[in-house]
């Protein structure tokens, strides 16, 4: 790799990248930020400034912190100041969604692209109207048809899904395959219960 | 689903469907309520509740009144299953045909691992609303929403006719078939409001020279917003259509999702989406 035209010390990206964090109200990743600095920094010296800032906000016990999410970092303040700031603002947060949608959210996300009949199959209930909400929301979006009969529309769950959940990727969900069958099926009969009405 | 509150094992069920999120949810809170097994549900008191619940005024809402009936035929349905007798099978046939208990508890497994999952993104979201971030814009969004409204079908092809000049609009009954395949215009118009968003309807348009091209742009703009990449919306003191990038579109990713070759070419099964 080529000598960087004008180098910037290490203190300045940092602090070029906090008050970037801290203006910012999506997730920035670390490709916004080579982008930010051009030829003049590398990667790997984002990567680096990114960590000691975190660890910086991390040492010092600061009521903010720095988090990876969405697919990138945000400044955010430590959770249990929320109380403090809602008082401050005299309002609460959005009402979180409802069980329906969160199950339906779930069901997209691990089985994406899906289409509403197979969220249905799961469900045992229709789920449109839920999936509707959640495309009204952002939280899904549609990506192209299957190439079954009547071509069904495919969903899949945005970036603002990550955001919303504070997840830095898909693979921060629990997987299915966790979930501890045994205790799903607590006060079920076993398979080879035959028992009558 | 059923609010847990007002479901007593006791006094016969009181069912109620403001939460209510299946039949298998029902099901499975029966089962688990009553520390009975999947026979011993009783589907008769179920469906008195239900029958009471028709009777008790939901018979005028016909949403509440067809879900209950759903529900009744479904829970009906998933305990015929289980009576049903268990088919004599070789070992060797069982492959093919499950037994109706078996069917039902693969099921009921698939729905609790969604709810299970559905519950750890409950946490999820408890934790990350506990977050806070410069230019938070949540306690904002509510005084926006108040000052526009949504822009109807109605309204944008009122909008679109008036950006039409009169010579145009003397075209409109002559209109060929011509290439102009609204995928490409999609993506153009993500492109242009990429560059500004939101933007006025009138800005968006005035990339489109022809008439043709404007009625192709008109389809793409409801193409955008059916896949949900673009509202419109005008406040409530403007008769001035706004469109707005709900989030940040990547242009090869779109031109991908409308069957666009790479060098701007279109696929063939994108042919039948040309204007005519």
């Amino acid at each position: 790799m080529s000598a960087p035209e004008n180098p910037i010390d290490p203190q300045t990206i940092r602090m070029v990248i906090e008050a970037v964090l801290f203006a910012a109200t999506e997730p920035v990743s670390a490709e916004q930020l080579v982008g930010l600095f051009g030829a003049n920094v590398s990667e790997e010296e984002i990567q680096e400034s990114l960590s000691m800032l975190w660890e910086h906000y991390e040492k010092m016990q600061s009521s903010l912190q720095i988090v990876k999410i969405g697919g990138g970092f945000k400044m955010t303040t430590r959770g249990q100041y929320s109380s403090w700031i809602e008082k401050f603002f005299t309002k609460r947060r959005k009402v979180s969604l409802s069980k329906a949608s969160l199950e339906v959210l779930s069901l997209i996300a691990y089985h994406q692209p899906t289409t509403i009949a197979e969220i249905d199959h799961v469900r045992g209930v229709d789920s449109a109207g839920v999936a509707r909400g959640l495309l009204k929301r952002g939280m899904i979006a549609v990506k192209g048809r299957k190439k079954t009969p009547g071509r069904p529309l495919l969903y899949v769950t945005t970036d603002k899904f990550l955001d919303r959940f504070g997840l830095d990727g898909l693979e921060s969900l629990v997987r299915p395959d966790e979930i501890d069958e045994r205790a799903i099926l607590k006060g079920f009969p076993a398979e080879e219960d035959e028992g009558g009405a | 689903m059923v609010d847990r509150a007002d479901a007593r094992a006791s006094s016969g069920f009181e069912v109620q469907l403001d939460d209510y999120s299946g039949p298998l949810d029902l099901f499975v809170y029966l089962v688990k309520q009553e520390e009975q097994d999947l026979l011993g549900v009783s589907v008769l008191k179920i469906v008195k509740s239900l029958a009471r619940f028709l009777a008790e005024g939901a018979g005028s809402d016909l949403d509440a009144a067809g879900e209950a009936v759903l529900l009744s035929a479904e829970l009906l349905f998933l305990k015929s299953r289980m009576l049903l007798p268990i088919p004599l099978l070789d070992d060797e046939d069982d492959d093919g045909m499950a037994q109706p208990a078996a069917v039902l508890v693969q099921r009921i497994l698939e729905y609790e691992r969604a709810r299970a999952m559905a519950e750890s993104l409950r946490e999820k979201e408890q934790m990350r609303r506990s977050l806070w971030f410069s230019g938070d814009s949540e306690g904002y969004a509510e005084k926006e929403e108040q000052e526009i409204v949504g822009a109807s079908v109605v309204d944008l092809a009122l909008a679109f006719v008036g950006l039409l000049s009169s010579d145009e609009m003397a075209q409109v009954q002559c209109i060929e078939r011509e290439k102009y395949p609204i995928g490409d215009a999609v993506v153009r118009m993500a492109g242009v409001l990429k560059q500004k968003s939101p933007a006025s309807m009138s800005d968006v348009f005035s990339h489109a020279q022809s008439l043709r091209e404007k009625l192709v742009f008109f389809l793409a703009l409801l193409e955008l917003v059916k896949f949900s990449h673009v509202v419109v919306f005008q406040r409530r003191d403007s008769f001035n259509i706004k469109l707005k990038l709900v989030h940040d579109v990547d242009l090869l990713r779109l031109r991908a999702e409308m069957g666009l070759e790479a060098d701007g070419g279109t696929s063939p099964d994108s042919q039948g989406e040309e204007m005519r």
